[in-house]
């Protein structure tokens, strides 16, 4: 397992669902009351990312913060990953002593309740409105974990490059949620990025769920991708299937790492 | 068998047997076959059975084949010499513990039918030979690097697969890409990796899947063979797909590509499963150096079907036939597109023809095109090139024209001229 590779995903691909979390859930909510302050989290010769709280928001953003409050440093990805799956590691805190309580108390609570709703008993909910959130961050969670994965995995390099131009979107019937998972030109070379629920304005590949119930299956892993395509209901795509080709296998490499 | 009527195709069958499939067999159907790479849930997945060029699905659809099982099917579908000489060779055993005198038969007429082929080897599937090319060459040199062109296919093995699904990155390590027709940079490639270079496999002209075909540019495969000379690399030439479809001597004829080793498969047997790879004779030791083998590779029933194939294709007029309708077929699809407000082009050499919008770079138009044709009973892929028969009739192109004719506009109400 490529432990530089799952850290990328955590913090690309999970860590933004905290945006969502505390929109949505009142005791996540409720953990951030109040704070404000911009966290950051750093591996060592690897990636980095941060989060700000701010008026009981959170808001992802990857790469350093020029002011973060709080700096933790990782020695070693996998450090990063233990941390990130619940065991008791002691990062190093370069900076922040004041948010000690915060970072001890209350952090873990958001990292417990994502994963109430990911992998807990809150998976099994019925609750409508609950299902449409797991859609959310199911769906901004692929977004996010295969951009990650496209950007960070040495092994799909060639992937990455062969991988056409353009924007694939992704929409949940009737009302989404929606979003996109892009390769763009930047600087004579190319970058991945992803927009959710953001105006679409053209989508040169389109997948499309009949709705928020088949969504959640594929996303419990309950639904096979490639056969509900080919039944030609539940779930449909078309335009440059190129793309979705390669999407594909960064949406299977992201759901690999984060389940190994 | 023959064409339907004006009804609009459904799939109910073809849906519900991709159902019991998706439980018990990975993906339901895997590989190119996989409805994801034609259009699901709007095309046929199940064939029933086939006459000429002509197929039925489970539902009872009856479609115009264009696709001839992926190009092996050249001269139509049960066509009753092939299929005779395979009863006749059936009834006598088909799976025995030696070649039988067919093989030798069928190594003496590719050989006199292919300028450079002084030896014959046979397989079953286009991978086989392929693959076992390289090894040949990398024995020859004493060299690592394979050189392809990027977007070719070459079969489904680790070494020039695209998907990373179970590949070790040391499998790949040794291939190198270029794109088709930049003879700069293959001169790059060779100047980054002097005397590591064993081979180049290249089709005679590019046929990638989801993008027009494209011809070599003028004097492409001059300046390729210069090259290997220079460079003591060993040219192999993926006949796979053409095959003896363009000319009864091979592909090489009609470029003026002069390869050392050559693959062939589809367009040999008549749809029976058989490949094979020919050489000169200074590669022969080097061939003999290289094990291969494979269970059902010496069966003769495959070889019978080769040898009338062959035969057929040589002393009739079906080769000609299949270029001309492809240029009826061409002609009219393009013309069909202007009068309709489209820019088509329909690519590649007139017997495997595909088309595409012009401004269609997302495959949309050519997506609902296909569709539509294809509900309405010609089967036209909309990703992958097609393949004319020579049991393919004037009359077929005309109603595949017709038909046409009516579906340009339901494009354009769907997506806009």
């Amino acid at each position: 397992m490529n432990e530089m590779l799952k850290a990328s995903i955590y913090l690309k691909g999970i860590l933004p669902l905290m945006e969502d979390l505390v929109a949505f859930d009142q005791t996540a909510a409720q953990a951030i009351k109040g704070k404000r302050l911009i966290l950051q989290f750093e591996i060592k010769n690897g990636p980095s990312a941060h989060i700000i709280i701010r008026d009981g928001t959170i808001c992802h953003g990857t790469g350093k913060h020029p002011l973060p409050s709080v700096r933790l440093t990782f020695k070693t990805p996998d450090l990063f990953n233990r941390m990130f799956e619940g065991e008791d590691v002691r990062p190093g805190l370069r900076k922040g002593i004041p948010h000690l309580y915060f970072l001890i108390k209350k952090f873990p609570i958001l990292a417990d309740r994502l994963t109430y709703y990911l992998e807990g008993a809150g998976k099994n909910a019925t609750d409508p409105a609950v299902i449409d959130f797991q859609v959310k961050i199911g769906l901004h969670a692929m977004l996010c974990g295969m951009a990650a994965v496209a950007t960070d995995d040495p092994d799909l390099r060639n992937i990455a490059d062969s991988t056409p131009f353009g924007t694939l979107l992704i929409n949940v019937l009737p009302d989404g949620p929606f979003g996109t998972f892009s390769k763009i030109r930047q600087n004579g070379n190319f970058i991945f990025s992803v927009s959710f629920n953001q105006p679409v304005k053209h989508a040169n590949a389109v997948m499309e769920f009949a709705s928020a119930d088949v969504a959640k299956q594929l996303i419990d892993g309950k639904l096979n991708a490639v056969t509900t395509i080919g039944l030609g209901k539940d779930i449909k795509i078309g335009g440059l299937l190129p793309l979705i080709d390669k999407a594909s296998i960064f949406l299977y490499q992201f759901d690999k790492v984060i389940n190994n | 068998m023959s064409q339907k009527n004006n009804e609009r195709y459904s799939y109910e069958n073809s849906l519900n047997l991709f159902a019991r499939a998706a439980k018990i067999i990975p993906e339901g159907i895997y590989g190119h076959q996989n409805p994801a790479f034609v259009i699901p849930g709007a095309s046929p997945y199940f064939a029933d059975r086939a006459e000429g060029g002509y197929f039925r699905d489970v539902d009872g659809n009856e479609f115009i084949d264009f696709l001839c099982g992926y190009g092996p099917v050249v001269l139509g579908h049960n066509h009753p010499e092939v299929e005779n000489a395979v009863r006749k060779q059936m009834a006598k055993g088909s799976c025995f513990n030696h070649p039988g005198e067919l093989m030798v038969q069928l190594a003496e007429k590719i050989t006199s039918l292919v300028d450079l082929a002084d030896w014959a080897i046979f397989a079953k599937n286009g991978s086989d030979v392929t693959t076992w090319a390289i090894r040949v060459a990398r024995e020859f040199t004493n060299r690592k690097k394979i050189i392809m062109a990027k977007g070719a296919y070459h079969g489904a093995h680790a070494w020039c697969t695209d998907y990373p699904g179970g590949v070790l990155p040391e499998e790949k390590e040794n291939i190198l890409a270029m794109n088709w027709n930049r003879i700069d940079e293959l001169e790059k490639l060779t100047a980054t990796h002097p005397g590591d270079i064993a081979g180049i496999i290249l089709t005679p002209y590019h046929h990638p899947t989801f993008a027009a075909q494209e011809m070599p540019v003028d004097g492409f495969w001059k300046k390729i063979r210069k090259i290997c000379d220079r460079e003591g690399i060993l040219l192999i030439i993926d006949d796979i797909r053409a095959c003896f479809r363009l000319d009864i001597h091979g592909s090489h004829e009609v470029f003026g590509i002069k390869p050392d080793m050559i693959c062939f498969a589809k367009a040999m047997a008549n749809g029976h499963p058989i490949s094979t790879a020919v050489g000169r004779d200074r590669y022969r030791e080097a061939a003999e150096a290289v094990f291969f083998a494979g269970t059902f590779w010496f069966s003769p029933v495959p070889m019978a079907a080769a040898l009338t194939t062959l035969n057929i294709l040589e002393t009739s007029d079906a080769i000609p036939k299949m270029k001309q309708l492809g240029m009826r077929l061409k002609n009219g699809l393009e013309d069909l597109g202007k009068k309709h407000g489209y820019n088509v082009t329909v690519s590649g050499p007139s017997a495997l023809p595909y088309m595409t919008f012009d401004d269609d770079p997302d495959l949309y138009h050519i997506q609902v095109f296909c569709r539509e044709m294809i509900a309405r009973g010609i089967f036209l892929h909309p990703h992958h090139n097609w393949f004319i028969c020579a049991a393919h009739t004037d009359a077929d192109i005309d109603y595949t024209l017709k038909t046409a004719d009516k579906v340009f506009p339901i494009v354009a109400r769907e997506l806009g001229a």
